[in-house]
């Protein structure tokens, strides 16, 4: 499969961003790992892209940040999603079911090839 | 001889050099890169091949830099240009509060020279005096200590926004009106000029810095939708 589209990893990062978060408070680099893990690597972000979105959802009131010292010592931000974000991420469920659905009805269920 | 913390901290210095990111950006990238490395070292690569594929995965400076000024707050002097407002309001909070306690004191009739004008050029000089030091005291703070002012901001930020805008407004407004009244009971009938370029001054400073929030604001919205 070709890679997916800028246009479309930028619209699915802020309900991803919310998924994992919604899971348990997280920092930048483990989110990415997440990401990519669950995707199966088809979903590969750029590092880089990660933080605006996340500092963009603190600005927006859904995402909490706090400083934490990690065992081995070493300095991290973590993340985690407040009850506006909570409100949030169920209305992207709804909008991207919608979207799915619409979708579905013109392609068909996930073709099967076994 | 590859040195990684000599590494990282030039990496760093790139970093600090574009204006999109704030010290807490920083802190938080290098945080990023750290793991990146750990997760990367094994006995087949050596330190400066990890960093260097540590480097590539975060971002170059200028990829790093495009991407981080998409968010407004994150940047730099909109940071430092909201302290200053925040500046500007402490400036005026000592200038009101060293006014009333003036008039205070000049009322209470403890206050006794024998020429006025005395005491006014030693109040405006103590004014222009503490005026300079928060103001001098200030610009140390924003231009030393990048990160606490971002902490501090964040923290403001929280601070739901009619309270934020509405708590100053509200406290400049009853302590203006305090003051006009002071000043009415000190300044004699006659002199209405007195009285106006008082008036004029302490409307104008507020008004100052309501200006200078509007305008920040406007320009974040502009490079939010940009």
């Amino acid at each position: 499969m070709s890679d997916i589209s800028k246009d479309l990893i930028a619209a699915s990062s802020r309900p991803l961003v919310l998924s994992i978060l919604a899971e348990g408070e997280s920092y930048g680099y483990a989110i990415i790992q997440e990401v990519r893990e669950r995707s199966g690597g088809q979903l590969e972000w750029t590092d880089g892209m990660l933080y605006p979105v996340l500092h963009r959802l603190q600005r927006n009131g859904l995402i909490t940040s706090k400083w934490k010292t990690a065992d081995t010592g070493r300095k991290r931000k973590y993340y985690r999603l407040n009850t506006k974000g909570k409100k949030a991420l169920a209305t992207e469920r709804q909008q991207w079911f919608a979207v799915h659905e619409t979708l579905a009805q013109f392609w068909g269920p996930d073709p099967c090839l076994t | 001889m590859f040195d990684l913390e000599t590494a990282i901290a030039d990496w760093k210095k790139s970093l600090t050099a574009r204006e999109a990111f704030s010290t807490d950006d920083i802190a938080e990238l290098e945080s990023h890169l750290r793991d990146q490395v750990s997760s990367l070292i094994s006995v087949v690569l050596s330190e400066e091949e990890v960093f260097h594929i540590a480097q590539r995965r975060v971002g170059q400076p200028s990829e790093l830099n495009a991407e981080f000024a998409k968010e407004p707050t994150s940047s730099r002097w909109i940071y430092r240009g909201k302290w200053m407002c925040i500046g500007i309001l402490a400036l005026l909070f000592v200038r009101f509060a060293g006014a009333l306690a003036y008039g205070i004191v000049a009322m209470g009739g403890s206050l006794t020279t024998d020429d006025p004008r005395t005491v006014t050029i030693i109040y405006n000089w103590m004014a222009i005096a503490t005026s300079w030091s928060v103001v001098l005291v200030g610009l140390f703070i924003v231009l030393r200590h990048d990160a606490l002012i971002d902490r501090i901001l964040q923290g403001i930020v929280q601070i739901p926004k009619p309270i934020l805008i509405g708590l100053p407004i509200a406290a400049i407004t009853s302590l203006s009106v305090l003051i006009m009244f002071n000043m009415l009971m000190t300044v004699s009938q006659g002199e209405h000029a007195i009285l106006l370029s008082f008036y004029a001054y302490y409307i104008s400073s507020p008004s100052l810095f309501l200006l200078a929030v509007f305008v920040l604001h406007r320009c974040e919205q502009r490079r939010a939708l940009a």
